[in-house]
């Protein structure tokens, strides 16, 4: 038996898959700190894409073939504020709604 | 097919099993905590595939940023919520309905329903995305056949990888990288002030300002 080589289809399906399942968890769990790790998912899965593109298709050379890497490097780093600012308002809004539901914060909601 | 194909093909089913059993675990524990330490084992497998891809600097950064900053400040903030909010409870009505003798039966299932709802919608929306997406890769690789620049990867020669990078992030990418670090600073300053003891709280007045009008 002849397995193709692990090759750029192999990644990208990884990564949907990855970003499939944050989908879901985002949209089904109950508890505001569980969509917010749905969405930690989402973000990896697409550095996955990222990375594994500009490892494979990049025509470049040198410093600009890393571009895919730079770009995961800045996702990650926009990754931490969401979380940081993501659980400030969860613990804001618990600490003064007592609600960890997303779903029960719909004040705004027309 | 050589015993490096094998070993890749044994390396990348590995860690692809990892991540992917570990992701399951984020959507299906119950405690937002458990949830959260599965997180961490995804991070890791994540970490595995960069390693894979040979993006050396991405393998550590993943590890020391993601598994080691940003997993540690959700652990934080589950413990810093109480105890019973971190338990997801069962659905009152579900409670309610299902007969005594159905509840063994049903119970692991109920067990991972519990801390969902709408499970139907992500079901499809899931599924749906995944089709597309797998549509799309499959028409892709079809039609170019990955007209694959650097089949063998990034063997590039001359210098190391974080020599190049932090090349790169001071010449072509140095406004992104600036601009990341404006939107990192004024993101923690903002979580300062969200998480403030009393933000939100519209409602009740300054009781304990000195000289407001609260004073006896």
């Amino acid at each position: 038996m002849t397995l193709p080589p692990v090759g750029l289809t192999h990644y990208l399906v990884l990564g949907a898959m990855l970003f499939c399942m944050g989908l879901f968890a985002v949209m089904t769990r109950r508890h505001a700190v569980a969509v917010l790790l749905g969405i930690e998912l989402m973000l990896n899965a697409a550095n996955i894409n990222l990375i594994a593109i500009s490892r494979f298709l990049s025509p470049h050379e040198g410093a600009l073939a890393l571009g895919g890497q730079a770009f995961a490097l800045i996702v990650m780093t926009l990754a931490a504020c969401e979380v940081a600012i993501g659980l400030a308002i969860i613990v804001c809004l618990y600490r003064n709604r007592g609600i960890v539901n997303p779903d029960e914060a719909a004040d705004m909601k027309w | 097919m050589t015993a490096t194909d094998w070993l890749e093909q044994l390396g990348f089913l590995l860690v692809a099993l990892f991540t992917l059993g570990s992701a399951l675990g984020v959507i299906l524990a119950r405690r937002v905590l458990h949830a959260a330490l599965w997180l961490l084992h995804t991070l890791f497998g994540v970490a595995g595939v960069f390693a894979l891809l040979g993006a050396h600097v991405l393998f550590a950064m993943q590890i020391v940023v993601y598994v080691g900053a940003i997993t540690v400040l959700i652990l934080f903030g589950v413990m810093l919520l109480e105890d019973d909010a971190t338990r997801e409870k069962l659905p009152g009505f579900l409670r309610s309905r299902i007969p005594a003798r159905l509840r063994g039966a049903t119970n692991i299932a109920l067990h991972y329903y519990a801390g969902m709802q709408h499970v139907l919608g992500g079901v499809i929306a899931a599924a749906g995305l995944f089709v597309i997406i797998i549509a799309a890769v499959a028409e892709a690789a079809w039609f170019s056949q990955w007209r694959t620049l650097r089949p063998e990867g990034a063997q590039l020669v001359g210098g190391s990888d974080i020599q190049r990078i932090g090349e790169a992030f001071l010449t072509k990418y140095l406004l992104p990288f600036e601009v990341a670090s404006v939107v990192l600073l004024v993101a923690l300053v903002g979580a300062v002030i969200i998480a403030r003891r009393d933000s939100g709280r519209l409602e009740e007045p300054d009781t304990d300002r000195p000289g407001g009008d609260s004073a006896p």
